[in-house]
């Protein structure tokens, strides 16, 4: 009788480690996803830092490039973060959050599409688009309190 | 901290100073706040630990010129919370830049020097110094008072063109009439500094025990037209210096500092959107 009672306790706290594991504080969530955005911003910085002098010189495929790969990499970064474990209490608002992120992909490169096309200016209105979405996923994540996490597309556009 | 004349009761309680020292500091506070939050239809914003200051705003029109400049209006709200609900701690400086198309230009306009306004209620401080006039809007407080739940309390705001020691300002009149009348000045130093925000505008709030009471809400809109040596001018007045083939911009608005006496302090950046007209 002894021999199934431990292993019952075995058992039961060999589950409850898990379930104590997976709780995820919002400063935790914060650490961990931190890093995840700042070597997208270093990428970001390094793609789209040039665009506003190429748009103002009518390098219209240049820019559209430089939008085509800040996308791919903000699309590599939205699928690091949504493997990161949440805080219980905030997955519904993460996960707007992280599909708030994927229609910032979405948008980009819409806008490398209109300045390959020589569009330039449905690019500058799908922009303005651009930044009213980041202030939007920006403000689901405020509790977070957010550096690099925080998006911040009006340096580039 | 200085009581209306006009306003004060002849047979006041003394526990009123104390109360008019609570309101004062709200509202002082609650001006502040508002100086420093301009933006667009979209809040922005920032949380530390367990406080969050909120902006919002607008420039109107949106529809601006591609080259040269256009008069404009500044909108301006603010919010100070905290997510656990407890009291925000005071408010002690606040700093707002401009974005450099932007220009604030007091040329021409009249001054209004400090004793015409304080102490004084919004109908004599308007009465005193209607000409110089750039802004106007109001505040929400919650004061707290001895063994009492801290209770709402509001009021207008003026802003006056004014000149200190040679240099010009703002002289933000607030006053307030609940729970008893009190008007407070509060002066914004305007310099100009280099890069993308150019027009700062900063002020130094006094200390104030923070038992005293808390900014809730504000709204502020700067602007006034007038006539100079025959030509209509504007103090505030921008453009939308977008390439051509680009009608609609996003552009970086106002950048703002709001310095809290427990050593906190919340930065925050206002983006909005012109259109070439």
């Amino acid at each position: 009788m002894r021999t199934p009672l431990i292993a019952t306790l075995t058992a039961l706290a060999l589950l409850a480690v898990p379930a104590f594991a997976a709780e995820q504080t919002r400063e935790a969530y914060a650490a961990a996803v931190e890093p995840i955005c700042k070597s997208n911003k270093a990428a970001a910085d390094r793609l789209l830092g040039p665009v506003k002098g190429l748009v103002k010189n009518d390098k219209l495929k240049q820019a559209g490039t430089a939008f085509s790969k800040a996308a791919t990499e903000l699309e590599k970064t939205q699928k690091k973060l949504a493997v990161v474990p949440q805080p219980p209490a905030d997955t519904a608002k993460l996960a707007k959050w992280l599909t708030e992120i994927k229609n910032e992909v979405a948008l980009m490169r819409q806008i490398s599409t209109k300045f390959r096309q020589g569009k330039k200016g449905p690019a500058s209105s799908l922009a303005v688009t651009l930044q009213q979405n980041a202030t939007k996923a920006n403000n689901l994540v405020i509790a977070f309190q957010f550096n690099y996490c925080k998006i911040d597309p009006t340096k580039y556009t | 901290m200085k009581r209306t004349g006009a306003k004060r009761p002849m047979h006041e309680p003394k526990a009123s100073v104390g109360v008019a020292k609570r309101l004062s500091a709200a509202i002082v506070a609650a001006l502040l706040v508002a100086s420093v939050s301009v933006a667009g239809s979209l809040a922005d914003t920032t949380q530390q630990g367990t406080l969050r200051v909120k902006f919002g705003g607008h420039l109107s029109p949106t529809r601006l010129p591609r080259t040269g400049l256009a008069p404009v209006a500044v909108a301006l709200s603010g919010d100070i919370t905290t997510t656990d609900h407890s009291t925000p701690p005071q408010l002690s400086t606040i700093t707002m830049a401009i974005n450099r198309h932007g220009r604030l230009n007091p040329t021409g306009l009249p001054r209004c020097h400090y004793h015409q306004i304080q102490p004084a209620s919004t109908g004599e401080a308007h009465a005193a110094c209607a000409d110089a006039l750039v802004g106007t809007g109001s505040f929400r407080a919650n004061v707290a008072l001895p063994d009492q739940s801290p209770f709402p309390s509001d009021g207008k705001v003026l802003a006056f063109n004014g000149v200190l020691h040679g240099h010009p300002v703002i002289y933000a009149h607030i006053y307030g009439t609940v729970p008893v009348p009190i008007s407070q000045l509060i002066t914004f130093r305007i310099h100009r500094i280099e890069g993308t925000y150019r027009v700062v505008l900063s002020a130094q709030l006094p200390q104030v025990a923070a038992e005293w009471g808390y900014v809730s809400g504000l709204s502020l809109t700067l602007k006034r037209t007038y006539r100079y040596k025959g030509q209509p001018r504007s103090y505030l007045s921008a453009g939308c210096p977008a390439p051509q083939g680009i009608n609609v911009a996003n552009y970086p608005f106002a950048r703002a500092s709001f310095g809290f006496d427990d050593g906190r302090t919340l930065h925050s950046r206002l983006t909005r959107t012109c259109k070439v007209r």
